[in-house]
């Protein structure tokens, strides 16, 4: 007598909860990192440092930048 | 008829030449010997203004700093900032976490892992990891870079900032200022020269502290200083 296979949905599948669990991730981060920027912008208004607060803020900026392509990065290997 | 005298031809050019040799002309504009003394006082100390770069955690009268409530005609006499030794720590953190992939590599690439992980998502978790201790050592620097104490002709200003969500900025007057003193204790601090500078207010006003300041004694008296008004902070 041969078992009952019973198809488990795609969703239910380990390695998708686990893509997905990622990719939510990343865009909290993503929006973290926005922030961040925003904030550097902000105190930027209240301190400005001549040679340093432009620097800061392009550090911040390239941050959001580089989260963005992970995610789009992630999106297509994963 | 022999000629008894001949006159030498005169050369204009050379007559020339030989009067002003004998010209005594000075090649450098002479002037009057400056003693050391008369030099230093000679010295703007007022245009000595020191250039805050990214590093920088002290600075008298500093150049190229302002504040976005500064009066038109107010200027900065001081500039404080949390000493650069008090970030070893989350340095030392930052590169610990650095490094860990690499050692965990080294760990498990003798024994092999009792699970099986995709290629794809090693490299992607692994890029994901870098970033965030990139964003933790982008954060403490922020953290530190801004959490900073001016001192003004009028006032003190305390702008702090920290955990990213977090900023505000404190402002008193100089003649409110009722108490000021410093603690220095400890090696580390007496090693590196840093304290805590304590500003008490008149009433019921806040207390600033401006926590492991550089030369915390010497920034006492520039506040002390421009306190009585005296705005000779280079004595």
């Amino acid at each position: 007598m041969s078992g009952v296979s019973i198809a488990i949905p795609e969703f239910l599948q380990p390695l998708f909860i686990l893509k997905v669990g990622f990719l939510a991730l990343i865009v909290i981060f993503i929006v973290f990192s926005i922030i961040m920027s925003n904030q550097i912008a902000t105190m930027n208004k209240s301190l400005n440092q001549k040679q340093a607060s432009g620097s800061l803020h392009a550090f911040s900026i390239l941050l959001v930048l580089l989260t963005i392509s992970l995610f789009l990065i992630a999106l297509v290997i994963l | 008829m022999t000629d008894i005298f001949v006159a030498p031809k005169k050369n204009p050019i050379a007559a020339l030449d030989n009067k002003v040799l004998k010209t005594k002309i000075p090649l450098v504009e002479e002037k009057p010997a400056v003693s050391q003394k008369n030099l230093i006082k000679t010295v703007d100390p007022y245009s000595l203004k020191k250039k805050m770069g990214l590093l920088s955690s002290f600075g008298v009268r500093p150049y190229g700093v302002s504040f976005g409530e500064q009066g038109e005609d107010e200027e900065i006499f001081l500039f404080l900032r949390r000493h650069i030794v008090t970030n070893i720590p989350w340095l030392v953190t930052g590169l610990f976490f650095l490094l860990l992939p690499i050692f965990l590599f080294l760990i498990f690439d003798s024994s092999p892992l009792p699970f099986t992980t995709p290629m794809n998502f090693i490299v992607i978790f692994l890029l994901f990891y870098y970033l965030i201790i990139i964003t933790f050592l982008f954060i403490n620097y922020t953290g530190w870079f801004f959490n900073i104490a001016l001192v003004t002709d009028r006032r003190v200003v305390d702008l702090n900032y920290s955990d990213v969500i977090y900023h505000n900025m404190a402002v008193t007057k100089l003649n409110l200022i009722e108490d000021i003193n410093y603690v220095q204790a400890g090696f580390m601090r007496s090693f590196f020269d840093y304290g805590d500078i304590f500003i008490q207010t008149a009433g019921e006003k806040l207390n600033f502290h401006f926590m492991a300041v550089p030369k915390p004694a010497r920034a006492t008296e520039i506040i002390q200083n421009l306190m009585g008004g005296d705005k000779d902070v280079w004595s």
